[in-house]
């Protein structure tokens, strides 16, 4: 996997800037669609933790973005009174990190296939949880109170602090990951990625290694999901629900496998496609479809892929 | 007290098969100590215990004190038995330097550091390379180099991780002359700071550099001794050097 | 105690329609490397298609009969069309060109049919309960489709044992280089285990059509318990399947009789179980 040069980073901090600057020329919609887009990012990043980094095809990870949302919730009713987002915040990353930390050990004893299937069940399991038991607020979901922020936003500023709440979080994710491709782990996971066998042979506990990139890419999704309670004020099962984690893949095609960055392309390809489709069609699935197929078909290396 | 790898009855069942019987042997530090025999033989097998990469069903592994036996192959590797593969198994996407490097930080400390920061590690690996006698190549894809070259970069992977004990699978295969005769020289030197096991077709080269060699017949120990003693040997010409010298 | 037994028979019957569908995931997977995740949706679309037919008055066993056929068509031509050409590629393009047969099969569904719960009457003629022993009776359609899971379980065993094809499949399962060795095409095999598989899935929605409701998300949880039966059963092993889509189909059927909500944590939990104690499944021959 390659991470953005310099040149690839200061685009993406342009883009950043605009994103920043919405507030000044678009509608309170379109902000929330960018805050959308921009949650599907950091969901998408993290998973390319596995995906891209380390060689693992996670079907579970929907099941940590929708922890750490509904974490918010839990913690709420635990507490009895609205929680401070700088509570809430960490709650949510470390219910997340946990939850991929007992799962990550069955999990990852299994490769290729198996690991597919075992994180699917395993996904599901926790879906089933807040499905079909009292635990979450029910099978349709609840409106949930948002954590507190510093100040008391004014309904009518929400759109624009969301938007750059959002914005400075997915930036911080994106130079966290950075960071981290450029340290030993970093380089450990990429080893895992090329050749398996030999990183064993040559003394790495490949196992560790695999599980701590499997909670850390974990708590990050934990960290989109209470971003995207935040935003939403709204939680439910399906945000666990494996469907998730297939469109954080696509995302993932779309935006490149072999890029840090292209998860951030194509969690802003995807929404753009999928608001254009909106407005042509009623038939969401069938717009989704038919880019998952013209990208698995025709597009080896995604957005990012485009300029070689 | 130097260093060893104790093999000890060492046996290896594959269903009904025995690729590996009741192998016992020792390799010091300082000698190069080659295992030879037909294909089928279980020398590939013999080396998969070792680093552990296959459980034996039935011996003992130790280096020096230490039973190893139950260990997983990176645990072996990190305490000093590094290896080589038959058929090259490196990161072929990856620059040759990063292929060493990646073996050099088993030992780092610090998981979290920046690995361009850590000029110990680049150090380590550039030293491996240079070694091998591929300190010119370090910017270069492991998948564009030549074959040659690529049975080089398997060994200094093995080299980076400052191994005690050196496991080598068929180093030479597939090399012309002109390549043999420096890697050849190459392992007589690593001999001197490590114990060498080299399993090896070409036979010229074994005689040339070997300390002490065992003979290895359909999993079982033929024979040991010395290359003079092997070469004198009637059960070993019986079994398998005659049919390769006629052959 | 009746109603015990009534829940064991319910989850043999349960356990044996997980059978049929997951004996085609896991061949599939074992000889072709595939992953195919619409595979739940397959039994979806087999179940509204038992509804269309019976609901134009035909009877069930035609369903059933155009259920196979139709599936067996259908899994060869998408073997064809897509699947061959996804064998080598990597598993994150396998999961989502399989991602994408789902929505679509959704929206199709939807345009042909509709989005609605829909239910299927049980045949006139076996809507009767049946005394097993005693007091206890049941319902003889359930005890018709046991028979019929059993015996086309019985006929795929028979299948792969005695015939020279099924044991290129059986062979192929545990290395797939196997086929070409045996002087078999390896592309008719392809096609011929996708069909399989696919008329598999199908019949077993028509079967089920009558004893649930039949609606769009149907094939979800089946999907899910399929892949746990796989899982446990060990990849490409027929047998294995059977044995583990009886155990699963009797924990999920007993928890959600008798522990509602706890039904779907206890197929993952053992699922985990057998993972730690077994990583390659149950009844893996290792």
């Amino acid at each position: 996997m390659t991470s953005a040069g310099l040149r690839g980073n200061l685009l993406l901090g342009l883009a950043a800037l605009a994103v920043a600057s919405m507030p000044l020329w678009a509608s309170a919609y379109h902000m929330q669609l960018a805050s959308t887009a921009m949650i599907a990012a950091m969901f998408a990043l993290s998973l390319q933790l596995l995906v891209g980094a380390t060689g693992l095809v996670s079907l579970a990870h929907a099941a940590f973005f929708g922890l750490g949302a509904y974490a918010v919730h839990l913690l709420k009713q635990a507490m009895g009174e609205t929680p401070v987002v700088f509570l809430s915040l960490p709650v949510s990353v470390l219910a997340a990190g946990l939850a991929a930390a007992l799962i990550g050990p069955f999990a990852l004893r299994t490769r290729g296939f198996y690991f597919l299937m075992t994180t699917l069940a395993f996904g599901q399991m926790l879906f089933f949880l807040f499905h079909d038991t009292p635990l979450g607020g029910g099978t349709d979901g609840v409106f949930i109170q948002r954590p507190s922020l510093i100040w008391a936003v004014p309904r009518a500023q929400r759109p624009t602090v969301f938007l750059l709440l959002n914005l400075a979080v997915l930036a911080l994710t994106y130079a966290g990951l950075w960071a981290l491709m450029r340290t030993l782990f970093g380089h450990a996971l990429l080893g895992i990625r090329a050749n398996e066998h030999r990183m064993r042979a040559m003394g790495h506990n490949v196992q560790r290694l695999k599980l701590l990139a499997f909670v850390i890419a974990g708590a990050l999704a934990g960290l989109a999901g209470h971003m995207a309670a935040l935003t939403d004020a709204f939680v439910s099962p399906e945000l666990l629900g494996w469907h998730r984690s297939a469109e954080a893949l696509l995302m993932i095609l779309l935006g490149g496998i072999g890029a840090l960055h292209g998860p951030i392309l194509g969690a802003f390809a995807l929404t753009f496609i999928q608001e254009i489709g909106h407005l042509v069609t009623e038939r969401q699935k069938l717009v989704e479809g038919a880019v998952i197929l013209a990208a698995v078909l025709l597009l080896r290396h995604g957005l990012a892929g485009i300029r070689r | 007290m130097t260093a060893s790898l104790n093999a000890i009855g060492l046996t290896r069942r594959f269903g009904g098969l025995l690729a590996v019987s009741d192998v016992s042997l020792t390799i010091e530090t300082g000698t190069l100590h080659a295992v030879i025999g037909p294909n089928g033989a279980g020398k590939s097998t013999l080396i998969n215990l070792l680093a552990g990469e296959l459980p034996p069903s039935d011996g003992r592994i130790l280096l020096g004190e230490t039973d190893v036996t139950a260990w997983p192959e990176w645990r072996r590797a990190r305490i000093g038995i590094g290896r080589t593969f038959q058929r090259t198994n490196v990161m072929g996407n990856m620059t040759v330097l990063e292929n060493v490097r990646l073996a050099a930080q088993v030992h780092a400390t610090r998981l979290f550091r920046s690995a361009a920061r850590d000029t110990g590690l680049i150090e380590t690996a550039r030293s491996a390379l240079l070694r091998v006698g591929l300190d010119d190549a370090e910017t270069e894809i492991a998948a564009t180099l030549s074959h040659g070259r690529l049975r080089l970069l398997e060994i200094a992977i093995a080299l980076a991780g400052q191994p005690k004990v050196l496991l080598l699978d068929e180093p030479l295969a597939g090399m012309g002359a002109e390549e043999s005769a420096p890697l050849a020289e190459l392992l007589r030197t690593l001999a001197r700071d490590h114990a060498v096991l080299l399993v090896e077709h070409d036979m010229d080269v074994v005689f040339a550099v070997a300390d002490l060699m065992t003979v290895m017949v359909d999993g079982r120990v033929l024979e040991h001794g010395t290359p003079a003693e092997i070469r004198a040997s009637a059960a070993v010409r019986d079994a398998y050097l005659g049919h390769s010298v006629s052959a | 105690m009746t109603g015990f037994l009534a829940q064991m028979l319910n989850g043999i019957q349960y356990g044996l329609l997980l059978f049929l569908i997951s004996s085609g995931l896991t061949l599939i997977f074992g000889v072709m490397g595939v992953i195919n995740l619409a595979h739940g949706s397959l039994f979806m679309i087999g179940a509204y298609l038992a509804y269309v037919l019976t609901a134009a008055a035909l009877p069930l066993w035609a369903a059933l009969l155009a259920s196979v056929l139709a599936g067996a068509l259908f899994g060869a031509v998408l073997e064809r069309l897509l699947f061959r050409h996804f064998r080598k590629r990597e598993h994150l393009d396998q999961v989502l060109l399989t991602f994408a047969l789902i929505l679509l099969f959704e929206e199709a569904r939807a345009a042909l049919i509709d989005n609605q719960f829909h239910s299927v009457p049980v045949p006139a003629l076996l809507d009767f309960s049946v005394r097993v022993v005693g007091d206890f009776a049941y319902s003889a359609y359930r005890l018709v489709v046991l028979a019929v899971c059993l015996l086309v379980a019985a006929l795929m065993v028979l299948f792969i044992e005695r015939t020279k094809i099924g044991s290129a499949i059986r062979a192929a399962a545990e290395s797939p280089e196997m086929v070409d060795l045996l002087g078999l095409n390896a592309a008719w095999i392809h096609t011929l285990v996708f069909a399989a598989g696919t008329a598999l899935a199908m019949l077993a929605g028509a079967l089920a059509a009558p004893l649930q409701s039949v609606y769009p998300g149907m094939g979800d949880g089946f999907l899910i318990l399929s892949f746990v039966v796989v899982v446990i059963g060990g990849l490409g092993s027929v047998g294995g399947a059977f044995w583990a889509a009886l155990l699963v189909g009797l924990i999920d059927t007993l928890g959600k009789a008798y522990l509602p909500q706890l039904a779907g944590i206890a197929v993952c939990g053992m699922m985990a179980l057998v993972l730690l104690w077994r990583p390659s499944g149950l009844f893996a021959r290792t």
